[in-house]
């Protein structure tokens, strides 16, 4: 298994992707920080579960953060366990008192050995002491690899879906002020961390942090998937559990 | 008083959710619950199939053509009307319908079954959509329709073909019916010329839409095995506005609306010339 995420085409993004975490973890000071966390859920198509695990370094500096992040999947019948990579940079920044943040981010997805999911996205962040709603665009892209196009012995130039803009959005409710050690968020969401679903399908998803030290955290998410919502015949899709810590890797007070 | 003050809004909302579910058109109630789950609803069609043996056409020629429409939602049946007229034509096989030929209601599946049963002399293949469970619909449409998931063949001097329909209407496959058409494609795929899938919920936003399109997990999946297994074409509904995907060996086409009020009503055509497949849309005037 491990053979096959380092050969081929998988095994060329994993380097490129890892190469970038290097890059990430040298350029950073003390501002650099890793999340990482496994999850594990069902849904219709993984019937009998899967398992996950990611890790998202990022860099921040003063009001710019930049942040990287790759998943390994298992479980069920799949084609490859890289289950995708994404970067992304997002920008904070105060207008008429209120907080406010820009991002964009990348997500490339290889769901086939020969088939991939492209999204590009830009959204904003409006956070207020106990709720955040965020809105944006996304721009998804289904396409054949490259290696599957060059070895296409009929070429027909049908390699890709390109979709119109997508509403991206989350409306999260926090008990505590972020200041609190220990916080439950409550969020419905259309996006997840590699995943951007049609803004008609929405995902409830109810965290709890808990920060232990001033630079470890840790968090659990719970979250459930319906299918049909605007079809107005609801039907269940799938649920996940995740387990997750932050480490701010060299807080000043660490050094 | 501030728990009195949402209590209020809270029985507002309630009851204006009641009236809306009054309405002939739509059951508000399916935002909530939906009583037969896509696992259950599988499992009943595959007792009917059980009972009703797979369909096989015998065409005595090598080309044949079949006429697909979808989102009738009868009631009214003037342009379905028209389509059966038309699908009664020498030339044509067999008619397919993409889901949503009804709102739900009884009186909705007497009449297009009366529709059909009156005008129609061949093989109508139907699948179900959304608005056909509306207000308990599933219970009619297995009653008068049968199964919402099943194979047909169609045999032809030049080949034969696969057909298989499937039931997406609550905007999953559900796990069952996704193992269930992996293996038909994984066993039977190869034994066809062609392969043909129709369901009722597209798979890909084509405009900026608030049709629910199916989850991208599930989409990914299906993108694979139709990818894998060589499907020729798939047809959807819902939408109510056609287009055509060429992606890989896979041709997606979604249908415009059959519906009487709609203003860009059509069905469509396709031909098989040994094997070749190609289509048009015919507006309904």
């Amino acid at each position: 298994m491990l053979n096959r995420l380092l050969t081929g085409n998988s095994g060329k993004k994993l380097a490129l992707s890892f190469s970038m975490m290097l890059l990430f973890a040298v350029i950073c000071d003390s501002q650099s920080s890793v999340t990482s966390f496994v999850e594990a859920g069902q849904n219709t198509i993984f019937n009998r579960g899967y398992f996950c695990y990611s890790i998202f370094p990022s860099y921040d500096l003063k009001d710019d953060s930049f942040d990287a992040g790759i998943l390994f999947s298992f479980g069920g019948e799949r084609e490859n366990n890289f289950g995708g990579y994404s970067l992304g940079y997002t920008r904070e920044f105060s207008l008429l008192n209120q907080a406010f943040a820009v991002s964009g981010f990348y997500l490339w997805v290889p769901f086939s050995n020969e088939l991939r999911e492209t999204n590009l996205c830009l959204t904003l962040n409006y956070n207020l002491p106990h709720f955040r709603f965020t809105l944006g665009n996304n721009y998804r892209t289904y396409r054949f690899s490259k290696a599957y196009i060059r070895s296409d012995d009929n070429p027909s130039g049908n390699y890709r879906i390109i979709e119109p803009g997508n509403l991206i959005y989350t409306f999260q409710y926090r008990v505590n002020r972020e200041e609190k050690p220990w916080n439950l968020l409550f969020s419905v969401t259309n996006n997840d961390y590699f995943m951007i679903e049609q803004e008609t399908n929405p995902m409830v998803l109810m965290k709890g942090t808990y920060q232990f030290k001033e630079n470890l955290s840790s968090f659990i998410d719970i979250g459930y998937k319906s299918a049909g919502l605007l079809c107005i015949k609801v039907d269940y899709f799938g649920y996940l559990f995740r387990l997750g810590m932050k480490w701010d890797i060299l807080k000043r007070q660490d050094i | 008083m501030g728990y009195l003050k949402k209590a209020g809004h809270i029985i507002f909302f309630a009851t204006l959710f009641f009236i809306q579910s009054c309405s002939d058109d739509v059951d508000l109630s399916g935002f909530f619950y939906t009583p037969e789950g896509s696992n259950e609803r599988f499992e009943n069609s595959m007792e009917l199939n059980r009972l009703h043996p797979e369909n096989d056409i015998v065409v005595n020629s090598d080309n044949y053509t079949f006429l697909v429409a979808g989102d009738s939602h009868c009631g009214h049946t003037k342009n379905l009307d028209f389509f059966i007229e038309n699908a009664r034509a020498p030339e044509i096989s067999f008619s397919l319908i993409a889901g949503d030929a009804t709102t739900g209601l009884k009186n909705d599946y007497d009449t297009v079954l009366k529709h059909l049963n009156r005008k129609a002399t061949l093989p109508n293949f139907i699948s179900v959509g959304n608005h056909d469970l509306f207000f308990h619909g599933w219970k009619y449409f297995t009653e008068y329709f049968g199964s919402s998931t099943y194979t047909f063949t169609v045999t032809s001097l030049s080949g034969k073909d696969l057909f298989i329909c499937l039931d997406t209407s609550t905007g999953t496959l559900g796990s069952k019916q996704m193992q269930w058409l992996t293996d038909i494609l994984k066993n039977r795929r190869g034994i066809y010329r062609n392969c043909v899938v129709f369901t009722h919920v597209n798979f890909f936003r084509e405009h900026r839409t608030q049709s629910t399109t199916i989850l991208v997990e599930e989409v990914y999946a299906l993108l694979d095995l139709f990818s894998d297994y060589s499907v020729d074409i798939v047809i959807m509904g819902h939408d109510h506005g056609h287009a055509v995907e060429n992606f890989g060996k896979t041709r997606y086409i979604t249908l415009d609306a059959l519906q009487d009020e709609f203003e860009y009503a059509s069905y469509l055509s396709i031909s098989n010339q040994k094997g070749t497949l190609s289509y048009k849309f015919i507006d309904v005037d």
